[in-house]
C-alpha cells in the first residue's frame, strides 16, 4: 500500500498552525485552543527526543555491526541503555540515576568546557601570530583590554583597564554592536519564520 | 557547376566493367537495348540483352505476370509523367521475348555487378508483359485497376485533377534545382562509373582538389558581451595576486607546546586554590550598575514573596556559575523568598536540587521542604510560552509522579506568571535567557533579572537599555560572585574563592597569548635554511 | 534498589576524578581513553535525557492515559486521548523511510508553531525593544541636567557616549547591507556613505566578537577552576587530609 501525505497538505498544516499560534497572542479568547495545541507541542517534542534516542541507536548499532570502531560504539550503547534504563525504571531523582548524573555526565561536561580554555588561549596566540590584516588587530586589542579590565593580573590591578577602558568597550562599545547584531538577527528569525508561515521554506520533509 | 578533373574513363575500371562496356559497344542492341535505351544515354550504358538476363529478373516478370494478368495500356506514359527523365514507353517498341526465353532462365554466363538500372526493368515489364498477354490467356487481376484501356490517356506535364487537388498551396519551382551532377543525362566523367549516367556523384568532394575556403577565425563579439568582458577583465585586476608559495616556518603547536601551555596555566590556576590565597582585589560594584540593581532587586522583597528560580544550566558550565547561584540564592532564602523552581533543560531540576542540598541544607526553608520544584518543562519555546501565558497549565514533570506541585498551598496565591514578585533566570548560555527575554515581553510587566554565565553577558547586556525594559538586572561569572558577594559583605564565599585563581588564571592567559604570538612571529623572522627533499616530505 | 551510600559515593568521586583527568589531559593530545571516556559521556547523557522526557511527559501524558482507558478507568478526554495518540502514531512513522512521508504533518505543525513563536518573540522582545534603545540612545535627562548645573565635560560626554554607541549600531547594520543600485551596464556598486559605514562597522563588529570571545574564555576559565578545585578536594579526602 502506498502511503502518501501530499506536500500540500503538510504545507497547509504548518501554515494553519502558525498563523492560529500569531493570531492568539493578540486575540483575546483563543488561550484555551493555544495552550492546548501548545500542550500537544510538549509532548510532541518529548517524543521527538526519543525518536532522536532510536536514531542515535541505530546509527551506532549499524558501526558496530559493521566494525566500524565497534568498541567505541558499544560503549556508548550500552551507557545509553543503562541511563535510559534506569531513570526510567527509577525516576531522574533516585539514587543511581542521580549516581549516573552527577559522578559521570557532569564531570566529563565540564572538563570538556576546561579543556576550551587552553584552546582558546592557544587560537588567540595563533591570531597574534598569523593575521595582519584590520580586523585582527582591533580583534586582539579589543581583546587585551576586556581580559585585562575583568580582574587583576596575578593579583595585580590595573586602574584605567578595570576603571576605565574594560567597562568603556564592554559597556559601550560592544553594546551598540551587539544591539546592530541582535536586529539583524531578529529580522533574519522574522523573514524566515514568515517563509515558513507562507509555505515557501518547508524544513519539515515535504 | 564545378569543374571536375577529366579522367580516363577506362583508366582504373576493373576488368568486368571493361569488359562488360566493350561488349555493349561491339554487339548491336537487338530492340531491348537499342528500344530501351533513352535516345540521350550513351551505347555503354545500355541494357543487356534479354537472353542475359539474369535469373532473379526472369523470376520477377513470371510472378508479375502471374498475380496481375494484363498490364494497364498506359504504363509507358504514366512513367513518362512521373519521371520526366525516364524515356516514355510510347516511344519504345515493344520488347520481343518469347515464353521460352522467359520459362527457361539461360544461366548467367557472366556475372553481372552492374544490377539493371531501374529505368530499363521498369520499362522492361510492361513490354514483357504486354507479349505476354498475347501469348497466353489473360489472367483477370485481384483488384480493380486505376486505368483501363479504355480511359483517356493524361496527358505528359498535365496533372490529374485528383492529384491536383492533393497537392499543397504553394508555388513551386518549375525548374530542376537539383545540383548538376544531378541532372538528367549528365554522364559521369571520372572515377570508375565513368561514362554513365543517372549516378549519384562518386568522386564528389573526395577527389576534388582545389583549395579549401579560408574562413574567418576573427570572434564575433556585440556590444553587451565586450561590456560584461570588461567587467571580467576588472575584475581579475583588481584581485590580489595568489601568495607566493615560499617556505617558510610555522609554529606549528606541537604536543609539547601544548603540554606546556596546558601546564602554565593549570599550575597558574592550581596555586592559589591550593595556597587558598586572598590577596587579589574584589572588583568596584559602582562599575557594575546591572548587578547592584539585582542586589536592590532582591533586597527588597518583602518576607515570603513568591519568586520563580528558572534554573537553564548546564553541567558544562555548573561549576562556573555555581559560585554566583549560591550568592544569589542564599540572598532570597536570607529574604525568605518563597522559591519555586522550574527549567526547561532536563538537567536543570536535577542540578538545582542539588545545590539546594549541598549548599543550603541546613537553612531552615531547605530543610523543611519549603520551596517547589515545578520540574522540567519539555518543549521549548513553545513550552515556555505555554508556562508564562498559564503556569498552573503547562505540563509539568512534577505531575508524572502522581504529585502536582501546585496542589502546594503556599502557591494558591499564584494565578499567573505576574503573581511572582521577581522572576530570576540563571541561565549558563544566552539564548536561554533570550528565550525568556522575548516570551515575556510584554507578559512580564515586573520583568525579570538574570544571573548568567561569562559567555552571556555580552550579548545580554544590549537587553539592559531596551525600550520597552524587560531585563532589569545582570550579573555573570566570577567576577559577579566576587561582586556580588563584596555587595552582601559575605565573607568565605566560594566566589571569593575562586577569585584568586581567577586573578591567576587572566593572568596566565595573557602571558601565554602574548608569548605565543611573539614566539610564532620570532619563528617566521628567522632566515630560511634551504629545504632538503627529504624535509619537503615531512621525513 | 538502595546501595551502600557511603561506597557508592567514594567510587563516584573517584570515577569522577578519573574522567575529570581523563578529559583534560586532552589538552595535550587525543588518545584512545579520551575517546572512551566522550563516547561513554554521550551515551549517559542521551539516555538520561531522553529518559527524563520520557517519564515526565511521555508516561504520563499519553501512555498512562491510553492504559487507563483501556483498563476502564479514563482520565483524559476520549477525542483529546484520540488526537495525541494520533499525533504521536504519526511522528513515529518518521522511524521508517517508507513511512518517514506520514510524520510530514506533525513536523509541520512543530515547525509552524515554533516558527510563530520565534517571530513573536524576535519581534515583541528583541526587534521593536532595541530598536527602542538604539532611539533613547541619548540620555537627554541627564545631559540637561549636566548643563544646567554648568557640567558641560559631562555634557559633551553623554552626547559623545551616545553617538558611538548609535554609531556603532547603524555601522554594524551597515556592514551587512549589500544592496546597490543599478548603473546600467556598469557594475553596481554600494554608495560611498555606505562604504564607510561599514568600515567602521567592521571596527565594531571586531570589537563585539572579542567581548563574545572573552566571555567564553573566562567561562571556560571559571569551569577550569571548579574541576582543579574538585581534584584537590578528592585528592585530600583519599590522602586522608582534613
Amino acid at each position: 500500500m502506498n502511503l502518501r501525505v501530499n506536500t500540500p497538505f503538510a504545507a497547509a498544516v504548518a501554515i494553519a498552525a502558525g498563523l492560529f499560534m500569531l493570531a492568539s497572542l493578540f486575540i483575546p479568547g483563543l488561550e484555551e485552543p493555544r495552550n492546548r495545541v501548545l500542550n500537544w507541542a510538549v509532548l510532541l517534542a518529548a517524543l521527538a527526543m526519543l525518536l532522536g534516542l532510536a536514531n542515535l541507536f541505530t546509527v551506532h548499532f549499524d558501526k558496530v555491526r559493521n566494525k566500524q570502531q565497534p568498541a567505541y560504539s558499544a560503549v556508548l550503547i550500552l551507557a545509553m541503555l543503562i541511563a535510559f534504563g534506569l531513570t526510567v525504571w527509577e525516576g531522574s531523582q533516585a539514587q543511581l540515576p542521580s549516581w549516573i548524573f552527577n559522578n559521570i555526565q557532569s564531570p566529563v561536561e565540564a572538563s570538556l568546557m576546561a579543556v576550551l580554555a587552553i584552546s582558546l588561549t592557544l587560537a588567540a596566540a595563533r591570531l597574534l601570530q598569523n593575521r595582519n590584516d584590520l580586523m585582527s588587530i582591533v580583534f586582539v586589542m579589543a581583546l587585551f583590554i576586556l581580559l585585562v579590565g575583568s580582574g587583576p593580573l596575578f593579583g595585580i590591578e590595573i586602574p584605567f583597564f578595570t576603571s576605565v577602558l574594560g567597562p568603556y568597550v564592554s559597556q559601550f562599545l560592544s553594546t551598540g554592536a551587539m544591539r546592530g547584531l541582535l536586529i539583524g538577527v531578529a529580522l533574519g528569525t522574522l523573514l524566515t519564520g514568515l517563509r515558513i508561515l507562507i509555505g515557501a521554506d518547508r524544513p519539515y520533509g515535504g | 557547376m564545378p569543374t571536375q578533373p577529366v579522367q580516363d574513363p577506362e583508366e582504373n575500371l576493373p576488368d568486368w566493367l571493361r569488359a562488360l562496356r566493350k561488349r555493349q559497344s561491339q554487339e548491336p542492341s537487338e530492340g531491348l537495348g537499342a528500344e530501351n535505351a533513352p535516345s540521350d544515354l550513351p551505347a555503354a550504358a545500355s541494357e543487356p540483352e534479354p537472353r542475359q538476363e539474369p535469373s532473379w529478373l526472369q523470376e520477377i516478370r513470371a510472378r508479375y505476370k502471374k498475380t496481375t494478368g494484363s498490364l494497364p495500356a498506359t504504363e509507358g506514359t504514366e512513367l513518362g509523367d512521373t519521371q520526366p527523365h525516364r524515356v516514355k514507353a510510347a516511344d519504345q517498341a515493344p520488347v520481343e521475348e518469347t515464353p521460352a526465353a522467359e520459362e527457361t532462365q539461360p544461366p548467367m554466363e557472366e556475372p553481372q555487378a552492374v544490377k539493371e538500372t531501374p529505368p530499363a526493368f521498369e520499362e522492361e515489364i510492361p513490354e514483357s508483359q504486354d507479349e505476354e498477354s498475347g501469348a497466353e490467356e489473360t489472367i483477370k487481376p485481384s483488384y480493380t485497376p486505376a486505368f483501363t484501356e479504355d480511359q483517356v490517356p493524361i496527358d505528359p506535364g498535365v496533372l490529374p485533377s485528383w492529384l491536383q487537388a492533393l497537392r499543397p498551396g504553394g508555388s513551386y519551382p518549375t525548374e530542376d534545382a537539383r545540383s548538376g551532377e544531378m541532372l538528367p543525362g549528365v554522364e559521369e566523367t571520372s572515377g570508375p562509373l565513368a561514362g554513365l549516367s543517372d549516378v549519384l556523384p562518386a568522386d564528389a568532394s573526395i577527389a576534388r582538389v582545389e583549395k579549401p575556403p579560408v574562413y574567418s577565425a576573427r570572434l564575433e563579439v556585440t556590444e553587451n558581451q565586450g561590456l560584461h568582458a570588461a567587467v571580467f577583465i576588472k575584475m581579475l585586476d583588481e584581485t590580489e595576486p595568489p601568495p607566493v608559495d615560499e617556505a617558510h616556518r610555522v609554529a606549528r603547536p606541537t604536543r609539547v607546546l601544548n603540554l606546556i601551555m596546558a601546564t602554565v596555566l593549570f599550575l597558574s590556576v592550581l596555586f592559589p586554590l591550593v595556597t587558598q590565597s586572598q590577596t587579589a582585589g574584589l572588583p568596584d560594584p559602582q562599575l557594575f550598575p546591572e548587578a547592584t540593581n539585582v542586589y536592590s532587586l532582591i533586597d527588597g522583597l518583602p518576607a515570603g514573596a513568591p519568586v520563580l528560580v528558572a534554573f537553564e544550566v548546564q553541567p558544562a558550565l555548573n561549576g562556573e556559575i555555581t559560585p554566583l547561584a549560591i550568592a544569589i540564592l542564599g540572598h532570597l532564602l536570607d529574604r525568605q523568598a518563597q522559591l519555586v523552581f522550574i527549567s526547561t533543560r532536563p538537567s536543570g531540576p536535577a542540578l538545582a536540587e542539588r545545590m539546594l542540598q549541598e549548599q543550603f541544607s541546613a537553612v531552615p526553608a531547605v530543610a523543611t521542604g519549603a520551596y517547589t520544584q515545578l520540574g522540567y518543562l519539555s518543549g521549548g519555546l513553545a513550552a515556555l510560552r505555554s508556562f508564562i501565558s498559564d503556569p498552573r497549565g503547562a505540563t509539568l514533570s512534577t505531575m508524572s509522579a502522581g504529585a502536582d506541585a501546585w496542589q502546594n498551598s503556599s502557591l494558591d496565591p499564584i494565578r499567573g506568571i505576574n503573581s511572582f514578585a521577581l522572576i530570576v533566570v540563571v541561565s549558563s548560555n544566552a539564548e536561554d535567557a533570550r528565550a525568556w527575554i522575548e516570551q515575556g515581553a510584554g507578559v512580564l510587566p515586573n520583568g525579570l533579572v538574570a544571573v548568567t554565565s561569562a559567555q552571556a553577558a555580552p550579548l545580554l547586556r544590549a537587553y539592559l537599555q531596551s525600550d520597552p525594559l524587560t531585563l532589569l538586572g545582570l550579573v555573570s561569572g566570577i567576577q559577579g560572585a566576587a561582586l556580588y558577594e563584596r555587595l552582601r559583605a559575605q565573607d568565605g564565599g566560594l566566589g571569593r574563592a575562586y577569585w584568586d585563581a581567577y586573578s591567576y588564571g587572566i593572568g596566565a592567559i595573557m602571558l601565554l597569548i602574548l608569548l605565543g604570538g611573539l614566539y610564532g612571529r620570532l619563528i617566521r623572522m628567522k632566515p630560511e635554511k634551504p629545504i632538503t627533499s627529504g624535509a619537503a616530505r615531512g621525513t | 534498589m538502595e546501595l551502600n551510600q557511603e561506597l557508592l559515593s567514594q567510587i563516584g568521586l573517584l570515577a569522577a576524578a578519573v574522567l575529570t583527568l581523563i578529559t583534560l589531559s586532552y589538552a595535550i593530545g587525543d588518545h584512545p581513553l579520551f575517546r572512551l571516556a566522550l563516547y561513554l559521556f554521550i551515551g549517559v547523557a542521551a539516555g538520561y535525557a531522553a529518559a527524563v522526557a520520557v517519564q515526565d511527559i511521555v508516561l504520563p501524558q499519553l501512555v498512562f492515559p491510553i492504559l487507563n482507558e483501556v483498563a476502564g478507568t479514563p482520565s483524559l478526554d476520549l477525542v483529546e486521548l484520540g488526537v495525541r495518540s494520533l499525533l504521536a502514531v504519526l511522528l513515529f512513522a518518521k522511524l521508517s523511510p517508507r513511512t518517514a512521508r506520514l510524520g510530514n504533518p506533525v513536523t509541520a505543525m512543530l515547525a509552524g508553531i515554533g516558527a510563530a513563536l520565534a517571530i513573536g518573540g524576535a519581534v515583541q522582545g528583541t526587534l521593536l525593544p532595541q530598536i527602542g534603545a538604539a532611539a533613547g540612545t541619548f540620555d537627554v535627562a541627564s545631559f540637561e541636567l549636566a548643563l544646567q548645573g554648568g557640567y558641560y565635560g559631562e555634557g559633551i560626554r553623554i552626547i559623545f557616549d551616545g553617538v558611538v554607541v548609535l554609531l556603532a549600531t547603524v555601522s554594524t547594520l551597515a556592514y551587512f547591507h549589500f544592496g546597490a543600485a543599478s548603473r546600467g551596464k556598469q557594475e553596481p556598486l554600494r554608495s560611498i556613505f555606505i562604504d564607510a559605514l561599514a568600515w567602521a562597522g567592521s571596527v565594531f563588529i571586531a570589537i563585539a566578537l572579542a567581548a563574545l570571545f572573552s566571555g567564553v574564555l573566562l567561562a571556560a576559565l571559571g569551569a577550569l577552576i571548579e574541576r582543579l578545585a574538585f581534584l584537590r578536594e578528592v585528592a585530600l579526602m583519599f590522602m586522608g587530609a582534613p
